[in-house]
């Protein structure tokens, strides 16, 4: 690389640039996706990007972010609306992704991919990487060529909820941890006021690369054949050829950068390291190998490690330095002597781990995480589900664009109308009567409430009982509100714990499955904070169709609600927090909601059998066998 | 091959240059002689050049992009509705959807197949399956008979098609891994469509010079495949067959036929042979198995490959 020749050091800073400017460069090199950025970093790494961009297309750039409520409509159309006296104008213009426009590069800046809407998500696997994309909604049509640039961060632990097939739509992937701010404290209040963002500039890109990307034509520059087939050897064969297709692309714009003519299996070994690509053990020969006599060994003190058995595995924790190499496996490919890529320790995509971590990644999304499913966003409900008529609009939200300006339409001639029209304008009036919006079927939700009493687990794998219901609740996309009694590890042993979470796929519900028992039992509490979830729920969520409550528990509650509530036991409980838990469950089953199913799970404890029973009782709803050792049968009561 | 749309130019990979998918290329040339096989559902993992092939085959075929069903679409751009800006300047001038757009077309290719909101995969098969477009929202109120082949992408890793989905498609591919050779040349190819995309490159010439050779064959075989004869006997090996793998419905044993047909037309048989329907039943049949038609694995087992030698030798 460049840069190094001219005398200065690669900082991840320029590492950064670097790969920016490739993407810049192109072609097909559209998508980058940046690990472990810091948020702070989101806003000056956009504007470097935009720099580059802008550099290279000689043209403004225009940018676009997307969050985590960015709908179809707001992408794809850009509905406008404008008093001008006579009425409203309205018109229709292509959106934000529609990238057609001659006089303007684009941007599309997504801070979390992770927490990308779904409509974000599904827009990035249209274009990214197309040959050609189409928009078709609401009268409005457009088929044109995606160019624009894509600049995506994410937590690397948390690449396992993102689809693999929307992360193989981004060629360039690199880890960028190591980038931080450069002032610190009282000079980095005095720069931010002062409006200095300290931030990745075009100065610190090699002036190599300005030339690059200045340059109006591209040189020719060829993809030797055994640079093609080492591009293919870096890669297992059942990965996606996009990987190859990207490493190829990226080594060529070295090569131009650095004004050669043809691009050698060097140039894919240099791209290899800019990313990180490791080295696949068992590669077959002639096929993985330089063959210009590069030599893979180091200029770090690795030469001649043997390359060790697997791919790597996603590093789980981005802040370690992962000084020791690859954990699990093949070794990313180093730095050679000439270069001062190997200067870097922490870093560098190299020392990172694979730049594709979701080969390795636990899987944390849901099944078929692009496809809509039956309840997804956070909006209300009516703003959601399908289509099944139009109505009177008394907000903007949701416009039915086509059936405001039909409805305009019906009324044209009538006097009040023609004397708001100019004289031989034929334009149409519409006013706010007119406007209409979208009545949609309600989503059904469905909640899932779990108490579980780690106390009662002792020896038991209460998994197998609890199977039915989380599979409920995942086939309905249902929402979990988890309660925690007696677990060693709560916040305060004699009060209950509770979260909220979207889906059973929340990390936390399968980490609260395995937590250690304490000794206090504060079931009482647990109850009762149920209760108010419960009716919380009922009364907000207009559309909760059904709701599941499980308890989990030998009824042994050993905390009165008043040691709960006072946070430190008064006097011996006795049989107390039994009988506050009962009576809590008592006001559950009081609310006689015929939406909501009791069940409690016997985890059948001697010496009280009958106390699972009678909390069903007061709950409402029935027992069901938990824990089927020590003669007890499974059997509803 | 290049196609100036709506302003912009897009560059598609000549369908010669594409590597490998010879089994994809298979079905869409199939489909494109006998359209009456209904359509193609393409499978495979990311990275495959699925759209790329459809795209390019369109090309070749019709000179154009196909109709082209985005997963972004609204009913009102799918059935036909309003232009808005003529509305806005007073005229009512109605909008054809992409339903009626692809009913003159012939095709229409749904990109993410499997990733399509429910509500349009019904009302797109309440037209197939009918051949009616019944359009009456919105002051519109116009029937007419439309038919064309549906063209579909899909990665399995995004979840299935509902069979009843599933069975309007007549030929389905599960688009197979390229080997690393196969990689290399893709690799290759790819890159130096990069540099030869809108320019009068003589690579990019060949290219478009052996489409055009594989056009004047394709609509030979087209012209003629109404010529080829179909016996009994082979009639009744599509019927077997389709029975011993116990084909969901009925439709995979007229498109096994239709696919057969159109094969030996393509190579300018004057009948249809056993190896003829050997070589298109893994594509006609392949989604028609109970297992696959509902969701479960489309690849051939060890068992089924036996039996269809057994049958078809």
């Amino acid at each position: 690389m460049s840069a190094p020749a001219e005398g200065r050091p690669v900082g991840p800073r320029q590492r950064l640039l670097q790969v920016l400017a490739c993407s810049a460069l192109g072609p097909g090199l559209d998508g980058v996706l940046l690990f472990d950025l810091e948020p702070e970093m989101v806003a000056p790494v956009t504007d470097a990007f935009a720099g580059l961009l802008q550099l290279r297309e000689q043209r403004p750039v225009r940018r676009t972010t997307l969050g985590s409520v960015t709908g179809d409509d707001e992408l794809w159309l850009r509905p406008t609306l404008r008093h001008d006296g006579n009425g409203v104008n309205f018109s229709l213009a292509p959106g934000p992704l529609v990238d057609n426009a001659p006089d303007s590069a684009m941007v599309v800046v997504v801070p979390d991919l992770v927490r990308l809407s779904l409509p974000g998500m599904r827009a990035a696997v249209q274009l990214l990487g197309a040959d050609v994309a189409a928009v078709e909604r609401s009268g409005f049509r457009a088929r044109w060529r995606p160019r624009a640039r894509w600049l995506a961060a994410c937590q690397e632990a948390e690449i396992g909820r993102l689809s693999p097939h929307l992360l193989d739509r981004f060629p360039i992937r690199l880890n960028a941890a190591g980038l931080r701010r450069t002032s610190s404290g009282p000079d980095r209040v005095l720069d931010a006021l002062d409006g200095r963002e300290p931030e990745p500039g075009l100065g610190e890109l090699p002036p190599s690369w300005r030339s690059a990307l200045a340059a109006r034509t591209r040189p020719a520059c060829t993809l030797t054949e055994e640079a093609a087939a080492h591009a293919v050897g870096l890669f297992r064969g059942d990965t996606s050829g996009r990987r190859a297709i990207g490493l190829a692309r990226l080594a060529r714009v070295l090569a131009v950068v650095n004004g050669a003519e043809t691009c050698g299996p060097d140039r894919v070994d240099e791209a290899a390291r800019l990313l990180g690509v490791a080295a696949p053990l068992a590669t077959p020969a002639g096929n993985g190998r330089s063959t210009n006599g590069t030599s893979l060994a180091t200029g770090d003190g690795t030469d001649g490690r043997p390359p060790p058995p697997e791919q790597p595995k996603a590093d789980p924790a981005p802040e370690d330095t992962g000084q020791a190499g690859q954990p699990g496996g093949a070794m990313a490919l180093p730095a050679g002597p000439a270069e001062a890529l190997d200067t870097f320790t922490a870093d560098t995509g190299e020392e990172r781990g694979s730049p594709f971590p979701e080969d390795d990644a636990r899987f944390l999304r849901e099944f078929a995480p692009l496809r809509i499913p039956w309840q997804r966003r956070p909006e209300p409900s009516s703003a959601r589900g399908p289509v099944i008529g139009v109505r009177s609009a008394t907000t903007l939200r949701d416009l039915a664009v086509v059936a405001t300006v039909v409805e305009a339409a019906k009324h044209q001639n009538l006097p009040g109308r023609r004397t708001l029209r100019a004289s031989g304008d034929g334009q149409l009036v519409v006013l706010p009567g007119d406007f209409r919006s979208y009545a949609r079927l309600p989503v059904a939700e469905r909640m899932l409430v779990l108490l579980l009493d780690h106390t009662c687990r002792r020896g038991w794998d209460w998994q197998p009982a609890l199977a039915p219901y989380l599979q409920w609740a995942y086939t309905g996309r249902a929402s979990v509100c988890l309660v925690e009694v007696g677990s060693k590890d709560a916040a305060h042993e004699l009060r209950a714990d509770h979260f909220i979470a979207r889906s059973v796929l929340d990390p936390r519900v399968g980490g609260a499955l395995h937590r250690h028992p304490g000794r206090s039992s504060p079931l009482a509490h647990g109850l009762t904070l149920t209760d108010q979830l419960l009716r919380r729920a009922f009364q907000q969520r207009s559309n909760l169709v059904e709701a599941w409550l499980v308890v989990v528990s030998d009824g042994r509650g050993n905390v009165p609600l008043d040691a709960s509530a006072g946070g430190r036991l008064l006097r011996p409980v006795r049989r107390t927090g039994i009988d506050d838990a009962i009576t809590a469950a008592a006001r559950i089953g009081a609310m006689g909601r015929m939406r909501l199913h009791s069940v409690v799970i016997d985890a059948a404890r001697q010496p009280h059998p009958d106390l699972p029973f009678l909390l069903a009782d007061a709950l409402g709803g029935v027992t069901v066998a938990g824990r089927t050792t020590r003669g007890v049968t499974p059997h509803a009561h | 091959m290049t196609g100036a749309v709506d302003g912009s130019d897009v560059h598609i990979l000549p369908y010669s240059h594409v590597v490998g998918q010879h089994e994809l290329k298979l079905a869409l040339e199939l489909n494109y002689i006998a359209p009456r096989i209904g359509g193609v559902l393409i499978s495979g993992q990311r990275g495959t050049a699925k759209s790329t092939v459809v795209r390019a085959f369109s090309l070749l075929t019709g000179g154009e992009l196909p109709v082209t069903l985005p997963i972004n679409a609204t009913d009102d751009r799918v059935l036909g509705g309003w232009e808005l800006d003529a509305l806005m300047r007073g005229e009512a001038r109605t909008q054809p959807g992409l339903l009626e757009e692809a009913g003159e077309k012939g095709m229409l290719y749904i990109d993410e197949v499997n990733l399509l909101d429910d509500h349009i995969v019904n009302i797109i098969l309440d037209v197939v399956s009918t051949g009616v477009l019944s359009v009456q929202r919105e002051a519109i109120d116009t029937v007419r008979n439309i038919a064309f082949g549906l063209v579909g992408t899909m990665n399995p890793e995004e979840g299935g098609l509902r069979p009843q989905l599933l069975d309007r498609f007549g030929l389905m591919v599960a688009v197979s891994e390229l080997d690393q050779e196969q990689r290399r040349a893709m690799v290759l190819a790819v890159l130096r469509f990069d540099d030869a995309a809108g320019t009068d490159s003589p690579w990019l010439a060949e290219g478009l010079d052996r489409d055009r050779e594989l056009r004047e064959r394709l609509d030979r075989a087209r012209d003629s495949v109404q010529d080829v004869r179909l016996s009994e006997d082979i009639a009744k090996l599509c019927a077997d067959v389709a029975t011993r793998l116990r084909a969901v419905g009925h439709r995979g044993e007229v498109v096994t036929a239709w696919a057969a047909r159109a094969l030996a037309a393509f190579e300018e048989a004057d009948a249809v042979t056993a190896d003829h329907v050997r070589r298109v039943v893994p594509l006609s049949l392949r989604h028609r198995r109970p297992e696959a038609a509902h969701g479960g694995p489309v690849e051939w087992t060890a068992e089924e490959s036996e039996l269809l030698d057994g049958l078809l030798g």
